[in-house]
């Protein structure tokens, strides 16, 4: 067990990783009300989690395990937004500029995510990422040579629904 | 395209996030003392008011038990009935432990399995009537006794006693055959499927199919080498 963190030491924890959570959310919830609630969701877990942290992991191996395990029973609940209670008003991480063109390779790579069930869909995120095998399996709880076997095969998947969506 | 291309693309639009996200500081100091915000949480305030409302009805249960303890015909009813409520309180309690050990940080096909057996387990309480089937003189004489004071048991005429012995005897047979064939391997089983569709079925079945694919996003490094062993 680690000492308690302090709020300055906690906002600035989530502050180095707001783009993983922003990234994991953005992929499980594409509706932006739902990504609100799953984003704060996300750091009611790290702020109750700080204390199990293991650091014989990096604090990005934590971080990614406490967003896609509540992103994928996020995903899993397709609870109606009127059931929900307690709902905060306050958005917690948001992009300051909306009004950029998003990219279309990154739109294209949205949708592939879209179409992967919730556990490839984790793997996919953390492969683009750039995270090793060895990490991604200490993530998701799996072998490295299990990680390896279907890296590749996302990454046959990607090449050829990418080109099919984008022939030049 | 290239593959690292794309990689490189992902990573480019990464690090635009990070320079555009805004972080709300007081949106965070709020989630952070809002314990019930999260699902799990309120999931588990759920459980233990079910836990409470059976440990109330265990202690109503057990007075009428000691009132006839004297009268087996009364007795042994109400004892099989005070199990029927007790098993779910243990369950409850086995849960509560389970669902206060769940941490987040855990990996994550780790916490999806302990979080999905968890909701199976729950689900399947929904089943206990189903279970209780061959045991309903139980609750029919409990209530007899409650409701028009009339020990059943005792005075009922043998025909009906035997009627009713026949009956709970037919219901072991679905009773058993749900218990043994109630898993994620028999999802496909339309008698399961049918059975459980219903009281939380559809829940339950998508619980039992989430495990299943989790088994086989796990094991898929020995099915792939079993099938290439298989195709030498």
């Amino acid at each position: 067990m680690r000492p308690p963190i302090t709020d300055d030491q906690f906002s600035a924890l989530i502050e180095q990783h707001k783009g993983i959570i922003y990234k994991i959310a953005n992929s499980y919830c594409r509706n932006a009300e739902d990504r609100k609630d799953l984003i704060q969701e996300i750091v009611v877990h790290s702020w109750k989690s700080h204390g199990r942290y293991d650091d014989r992991f990096k604090l990005s191996t934590w971080i990614y395990r406490i967003a896609l395990n509540v992103a994928i029973s996020a995903y899993r609940r397709e609870k109606k937004r009127s059931e929900r209670v307690s709902r905060l008003e306050e958005i917690i991480i948001e992009p300051a500029a909306e009004s950029e063109q998003p990219d279309p390779k990154i739109a294209t790579l949205h949708r592939i995510i879209d179409q992967l069930d919730e556990l490839n869909r984790a793997l996919m995120i953390l492969y683009l990422d750039d995270n090793s095998y060895r990490d991604i399996a200490g993530i998701l709880g799996l072998t490295e040579t299990n990680v390896a076997t279907k890296v590749n095969r996302l990454k046959l998947k990607i090449k050829e629904q990418f080109t099919q969506t984008n022939p030049d | 395209m290239e593959l690292d291309e794309l990689k490189r693309t992902w990573s480019e639009h990464a690090r635009k996030l990070d320079r555009i996200l805004s972080l709300n500081l007081q949106g965070l100091k709020t989630a952070q003392l809002d314990r019930t915000r999260s699902a799990l949480g309120r999931f588990k305030a759920f459980r233990l008011r079910e836990m409470i409302v059976g440990i109330l009805l265990l202690l109503l249960l057990g007075s009428y038990i000691a009132d006839r303890i004297s009268i087996p015909t009364l007795a042994i009813p109400a004892f099989i009935v005070f199990a029927s409520v007790l098993l779910p309180v243990i369950a409850n309690i086995r849960q509560l432990i389970l669902l206060d050990r769940i941490s987040y940080a855990d990996p994550v096909t780790t916490i999806q399995r302990k979080l999905e057996e968890i909701k199976l387990h729950y689900l399947r309480s929904f089943l206990l009537p189903v279970l209780m089937l061959p045991l309903y003189m139980a609750y029919v004489s409990v209530m007899f006794n409650l409701v028009f004071g009339i020990d059943v048991l005792a005075y009922g005429k043998a025909p009906f006693l035997w009627a009713n012995l026949a009956v709970s005897l037919i219901f072991v047979v679905p009773a058993v055959w749900v218990l043994r064939n109630l898993s994620f391997k028999n999802t496909d089983n339309p008698v399961i499927r049918a059975l459980v569709h219903g009281n939380g079925g559809k829940q339950m079945v998508a619980a039992l199919e989430f495990l299943k694919a989790l088994q086989e996003f796990e094991d898929e490094e020995q099915n792939g080498a079993a099938k290439q062993a298989a195709s030498r």
